[in-house]
């Protein structure tokens, strides 16, 4: 039983085909890495699925419900969190503020306050956040507050997590601490992972499955070592392996 | 119905498309730079107006020369406002972002200022001149001189300035950071200078307004604030930062005022002023022509 | 132990502001009456442009709203009926147009909420003219310390309103979508309902204090009840104060009348022009108002 199903999503900005003709599938509980060069439409597919944008043709649907139509906070209450690419902390407000927001508004199975708070601390916990909690949201390291975007999406109780790389611009020694708080939040919270990734080393290593975009459409999907040997994937990153 | 048909409401309408054009075009090349929204636009022309004003009334000196002293004054103004409020602020990262919607609140205070300073200086009085008042009959269509060279006057400054952006080398580098600051700034573009020059260019454009409306209007320290307005009103139709859409916005809104209130009667010009500014921002807020997104 | 003495101090300030009119002569009691209408109207304001950042410059529509709605009441129906009457029209009129209105961002906003409050004045001003009547005499209206009494009751229920939003989950959501609102709506604010309703909010008090006001002079103007400079005062008051919660207005109005009653009466243009310095000065230095950069202080420290 499919948790995510995409079916021929297509997406224009005017005359640029962002996204074209794009159909796959995620089962529940399996890490799908995303890969392809930039602009090849990776965090357009993001942005759909988290209801930023509409698509012209296609549809999504999550659990067997359509997405369409629905608005960004509506389809994160039925259980699709992401981050963004460039970071977005709630930088006015305390590390522990952002989580409890995401908790309180996207997470539709913790209603009650003492609850709320709990759960915020523990999810501070899992990415090792928990001795910032106090601290001013936009006054955290890169890497601090890459952990926080993390925290923030698996505090709204999601059963789906889009990751947009999360590993960019860290240290070899943060991204293997990202890479294990990865697997820990999803055995925790029994999610399912898409990750978008240009450090070939995590994604390889990551992901169950792996899906390449190149120029809005797919073009190969597999296995890390499947997609490693496919002469398509080889001859579109000519020179870009990690 | 005949009525639409005079000449008289034609030249009425380009003598008024023009002015708003022209009062619209400082505006917009300063929105343009730094997407800073000048309200205290109107009331550089009300300065503009009181130096035409005082160098007539006492020195007899006619507009038309007393106009470059009201540019100079009014482009000194921007560059001290730039220099010494505006420069720092967009320098810095944090308080840059915060700029946009804060500029609104503190040009708005600059007018409070200047309007009040105004107004204990010269006093709240309606004030007017006669200068090139006499009535010339030309196609038929009856003018008072003073309009005439208004609107001839007001052409030329619109077609020279966008000679200007197209040609000069200054223009282009205010183009290019209009278009994107980040780029005008890797492939060379002076911004700091660029955006002095181009704050200066805007309120002395605003000055000029001021001077040319003082020939045909009666002025008081208030009388700027119309003018914001259907600035405002114009830069929106016309898309912000979209020079030449301003110009065709400008003329478009005074055609839309003049025969507007003649199908109705005059009590309906504000109700059609405002009406099309809020319709506009509500149902195309990039404006007529324009690109720029501000809706979420 | 807190609840004791807040209790206490607004039992006292309660009492204390009941007895107003006895303790004070005519000119006082004036005073009074505007300093409650300009808290009422401020702790309003600050519900959707302080803690969610869309700072309304156009406020005055819902105190033209509620005038206009009181005005044609008037007679018809008692006061009691008519003042509710006139914040309902306010807060629905603020639903009504909350949506696309809402949708236009930052400064946009600003000049549309200016732009909507000129247009909704013209309009009224075209439909009297059209039914005849350049202005209506109001006879019989209600005596000054009547209408003080009532504006300090809507001062009051509008801090207590801003205090409740605040610590409310509106309130949090509202803060979410000042610092930032795509990333708010992605962790499940829902940021349309509550921006609406964060507007709504607003508008109901100052509708009242419209209805209330309009009686102040012996007749209606649509120029007056619906005249830009209240909804210059608000923004002010609110930035010199502080916009985050209910202490700013309080601080921001009292200043503000103060400084009003001294210069008005004498130099009006001195008062503008310090007011607009002070704006100037407050909006590139200290933005947070005053409460704001107390609180900055103590946090330093």
């Amino acid at each position: 039983m499919e948790l995510l199903a995409i079916n021929h999503l297509q997406k224009k900005y005017g005359g640029v085909v962002a996204l074209k003709d794009l159909s796959m599938t995620v089962i529940p509980g399996e890490i799908v890495g995303v890969m392809g060069a930039n602009g090849a439409g990776k965090t357009t597919l993001f942005s759909l699925i988290a209801g930023h944008d509409k698509p012209t043709a296609g549809e999504i649907k999550f659990d067997g419900h359509h997405l369409k139509g629905r608005s960004p906070d509506q389809i994160c209450r039925m259980g699709i969190a992401r981050t963004f690419q460039i970071v977005r902390p709630l930088r006015g407000l305390s590390v522990l503020d952002n989580i409890t927001i995401a908790v309180r508004f996207g997470d539709s199975r913790t209603t009650r306050e003492p609850e709320i708070i709990k759960r915020s601390h523990e999810i501070l916990e899992n990415l090792e956040l928990e001795d910032r909690a106090p601290q001013s949201a936009g006054t955290l390291t890169l890497s601090d507050q890459k952990r926080l975007e993390v925290a923030r999406a698996v505090a709204t109780g999601p059963r789906l997590l889009l990751l947009d790389e999360v590993m960019a611009g860290l240290t070899p020694t943060e991204v293997q601490d990202m890479m294990d708080a990865i697997v820990r939040l999803k055995k925790i919270h029994s999610l399912t992972v898409l990750v978008i990734e240009h450090v070939m080393r995590a994604l390889m290593k990551l992901s169950d499955r792996i899906v390449v975009l190149h120029h809005g459409e797919l073009i190969a999907q597999g296995t890390p070592e499947e997609v490693a040997a496919n002469t398509g994937v080889q001859n579109a990153y000519l020179g870009s392996s990690a | 119905m005949q009525v639409l048909a005079s000449g008289q409401l034609l030249f009425s309408a380009l003598v008024l498309g023009a002015t708003y054009a022209l009062i619209a075009l400082g505006l917009n090349l300063v929105y343009g730079t730094m997407r800073l929204l000048n309200v205290a636009h109107g009331d550089l022309a009300m300065l503009g107006a009181y130096v035409a004003y005082w160098l007539f009334t006492f020195m007899t000196v006619p507009p038309l020369v007393s106009m470059f002293l009201a540019i100079v004054i009014a482009a000194g103004l921007g560059a001290l406002a730039y220099v010494g409020i505006f420069r720092r602020q967009l320098a810095e990262r944090t308080t840059a972002g915060r700029l946009e919607a804060n500029s609104l609140l503190l040009f708005f205070g600059l007018s409070v200022i200047m309007q009040n300073v105004a107004s204990l200086a010269f006093t709240g009085s309606l004030r007017a001149y006669q200068y090139l008042d006499e009535v010339l009959t030309i196609g038929g269509v009856a003018m008072t001189g003073n309009r005439l060279v208004m609107l001839l006057l007001t052409i030329g400054v619109c077609a020279a300035l966008t000679l200007f952006l197209r040609l000069n080398i200054y223009g282009l580098a205010i183009k290019a950071l209009i278009q994107n600051r980040d780029a005008a700034a890797v492939v060379g573009v002076n911004v700091e200078r660029v955006q002095l020059v181009t704050f200066s260019l805007g309120f002395g454009l605003a000055g000029l307004a001021g001077a040319l409306i003082s020939m045909t209007e009666q002025i008081s320290p208030f009388m700027g604030f119309p003018f914001t307005i259907a600035a405002f009103i114009v830069i929106i139709l016309g898309g912000l930062g979209n020079i030449p859409g301003g110009i065709l916005a400008g003329l478009l809104l005074g055609f839309l005022e003049v025969y507007g209130v003649a199908l109705t009667s005059p009590m309906y010009r504000s109700v059609l002023l405002y009406g099309v500014f809020v319709g506009v921002l509500i149902l195309r807020p990039q404006g007529l022509f324009g690109l720029r997104r501000i809706v979420r | 132990m807190k609840i004791y003495l807040t209790t206490a101090a607004l039992i006292t300030v309660v009492v204390f502001a009941l007895f107003v009119p006895d303790l004070v002569g005519a000119y006082y009691v004036t005073v009074a009456l505007n300093l409650c209408m300009w808290i009422a109207l401020t702790q309003s304001w600050i519900i959707l442009s302080g803690m969610g950042g869309y700072i309304s410059l156009g406020h005055v529509v819902f105190f033209g709203l509620g005038g206009y709605t009181s005005v044609l009441l008037w007679q018809l129906v008692p006061l009691i009926i008519a003042i509710p009457a006139a914040g309902a029209v306010a807060g629905i009129f603020a639903l009504v147009i909350g949506a696309p209105v809402l949708r236009v961002w930052g400064p946009y906003f600003v000049i549309l909420t200016f732009g909507l409050a000129e247009l909704v004045k013209y309009v009224v001003l075209i439909t009297e003219t059209n039914l005849g009547k350049s202005s209506r005499l109001l006879f019989g209206t209600p005596e000054t310390a009547e209408l003080y009494y009532v504006m300090f009751g809507l001062a009051f229920v509008a801090t207590v309103l801003a205090w409740l939003v605040r610590r409310s989950r509106l309130g949090q959501g509202l803060l979410a979508i000042r610092e930032d609102e795509p990333t708010a709506e992605t962790i499940g604010v829902p940021v349309t309902r509550y921006k609406v309703l964060a507007y709504a909010l607003s508008a109901v008090i100052p509708g009242m204090v419209g209805g209330l006001m309009v009686f102040r002079s012996s007749y209606f103007e649509p120029l007056q009840i619906f005249n830009p400079v209240v909804s210059f005062n608000i923004v002010t008051m609110a930035i010199i104060g502080g916009s985050d919660d209910w202490r700013g207005p309080i601080i921001g109005c009292v200043f503000l009348v103060t400084m009003y009653e001294l210069l008005w009466a004498n130099v009006p243009e001195l008062y503008m022009i310090i007011v607009g310095l002070l704006l100037v000065g407050f909006v590139l230095f200290a933005p947070m108002g005053i409460v704001g950069r107390v609180t900055m202080q103590r946090n330093n420290t």
